[in-house]
């Protein structure tokens, strides 16, 4: 009798304690917090037979990281310093590993990508800017497959975004007849709450950076 | 109050907060809840104020203290909105405050302090590394990393603490059970006039639960707390220290931070007061459902000690993943 009691005290004490992590878990607000961000704008670039071979991207840096990447601008002698040069190419090599946080889908497989060879970097009103050409290991028909690209910081250290109203542009063989439309972040309530308790990058494909990221699908005729 | 009063009362909070949860992760048309929908929002408003920030710091440098004022404010909200976001300074704090702490003033105290001392850890940082020793941002930057570690450790060793401390409570109340079973028997309730002898020294008066939650709680646990979530430096404060430093703006910067960390500890204190509400509440549903002092007590400590072990895996889980993810590839 007495150690029923203690049991049934343990069973309610259990289902008390349950009921405190529920609460628990909905009292944490799970959005994440990105801080640096990055005005993106993104060319498709299509071969001669109008089949897209590569994502052509510019990079806008926030003001703060400009600074921060620069170790300070007072020490750059102008817009043309090398050392402008030499920060992107460490920094691409650097994103090599993690695929230029570009993300290519065909048919909703991923894609793989090459190696960027082709860039560009400037400072731009205080803004550092890199320019660069992510190229696919081969070439994807939008007319047959169901193109679509994301670029993501995974571990949402810093936020992505094309600016509003900005077109997804497109260069090569029938440009005209391609469009590109861009699906705004739409986190869903469940994959947000997995990602929540941590603020550092998982390993998963649900990463926060990923839950937050825009993705473009590009249409042509 | 008496428990037959609080009973509809409960119900009807409870069906009311259930409403508004239903109401949130409902999905509209376009298959976006409204919850999500508010998410991004925030995410659309911070990214604003932080381009209106660097805006705000060139305005301190050409007009001088003038233009302090607009910094000062825009830091403020920055704060506010950057802390709506995960990090493990808010999971392991309302978890604490849910499963251990019932004073209200106290939870806001130890948001508000462990916010600033985040502000303040990151003033320290960038004061000794780029001010005092002359090392580059990057290198600042990766010290900055280095703290984060040590928070996370220190974090898994409060929860171990409370696991402990929790655990030991429990280990002596079990102990005693049986012997408050023979003074009241289980359907003990049932008799009214059990009921007045038994609350001299239990039952559903606050006062005893009280101080059955608050004996473990000690000032050196919520010291160690603060220490422990305060250690790690927002690293977004780093990046506006560093960008001031740069501008010849160094007190703007100092400034600026402060500013932000008190942002960011209404947006925590907030949330602390929500949990410590929630936890309140529970009690009050315990007071019902649970019709005996002890085994009130008894559930309190078993939730105290799973509050302890989620601080404690958290803390582990984030240690374990500091020490494995690469520093980011655009930090090096």
């Amino acid at each position: 009798m007495k150690r029923s009691t203690i049991t049934i005290d343990c069973l309610k004490s259990g289902l008390l304690a349950l009921l405190f992590m529920l609460t628990g878990a909905n009292g944490v607000p799970a959005v994440a917090h990105p801080h640096a961000w990055i005005d993106l704008r993104s060319t498709v670039v299509l071969d001669a037979q109008g089949r897209v071979v590569a994502i052509e991207q510019q990079w806008l840096f926030d003001e703060f990281y400009t600074v921060f990447a620069l170790d300070g601008l007072k020490t750059l002698a102008d817009d043309r310093d090398p050392r402008l040069v030499e920060l992107a190419r460490v920094n691409l090599e650097n994103l090599r590993p993690y695929g230029y946080f570009t993300e290519v889908r065909a048919d909703g497989a991923k894609v793989t990508l090459g190696t960027v060879k082709e860039f560009e970097t400037a400072l731009r009103s205080g803004r550092l800017w890199f320019r660069f050409i992510v190229p696919l290991d081969r070439p994807l028909d939008p007319r047959k497959d169901r193109v679509s690209f994301s670029v993501f910081d995974p571990t949402y250290y810093i936020e992505m975004l094309h600016l509003k109203d900005d077109v997804i542009a497109f260069h090569g063989a029938g440009a005209n007849a391609c469009y590109g439309r861009i699906t705004p972040p739409n986190p869903t309530t469940e994959t947000v709450m997995l990602a929540a308790a941590l603020d550092r990058g998982a390993k998963a494909d649900n990463t926060l950076g990923a839950l937050f990221a825009e993705t473009v699908e590009v249409q042509c005729q | 109050m008496n428990a037959r009063v609080l009973a509809p009362v409960m119900v009807i909070v409870s069906l009311t907060a259930l409403l508004v949860l239903a109401l949130l992760l409902t999905h509209t048309d376009d298959g976006s809840s409204v919850w999500s929908r508010l998410l991004v929002e925030v995410q659309t408003i911070q990214r604003d104020l932080h381009r209106q920030l660097a805006g705000a710091m060139r305005a301190v440098g050409a007009r001088g203290s003038a233009a302090a004022w607009g910094l000062i404010a825009l830091s403020f909200l920055y704060g506010v909105f950057h802390a709506a976001g995960p990090g493990h300074g808010k999971v392991v704090i309302s978890t604490y405050l849910l499963t251990q702490e019932s004073h209200l003033r106290r939870g806001v105290a130890l948001s508000l302090l462990a916010s600033l001392a985040q502000g303040v850890t990151a003033i320290l940082i960038v004061e000794a590394t780029v001010g005092l020793l002359g090392l580059t941002f990057r290198r600042a930057g990766a010290t900055a990393t280095g703290f984060e570690a040590v928070s996370y450790g220190l974090v898994a060793l409060v929860g171990a603490i409370l696991v402990v401390t929790r655990a030991r409570r429990l280990h002596a109340r079990l102990k005693q059970v049986p012997v408050v079973s023979d003074h009241k028997p289980l359907h003990g309730h049932d008799h009214q006039h059990g009921h007045d002898e038994a609350c001299s020294h239990c039952g559903h008066a606050h006062g005893p639960i009280r101080n059955d939650v608050e004996a473990p709680v000690s000032v050196r646990t919520l010291v160690g707390l603060i220490l422990s979530v305060g250690i790690r430096p927002c690293s977004g404060a780093v990046i506006v220290l560093l960008a001031a430093h740069a501008m010849g703006l160094r007190w703007a910067g100092v400034g600026a931070v402060l500013a932000m960390s008190l942002g960011t500890g209404l947006t925590v204190s907030l949330l602390a007061s929500l949990s410590v509400y929630a936890r309140k509440a529970s009690l009050r549903l315990a007071a019902i459902l649970l019709d005996r002092a002890t085994r009130i007590a008894t559930a309190i400590d078993v939730v105290g000690m799973a509050g302890g072990v989620v601080i404690l895996v958290a803390g582990a889980l984030l240690l374990q993943s500091a020490w494995v993810t690469p520093a980011h590839p655009l930090l090096r």
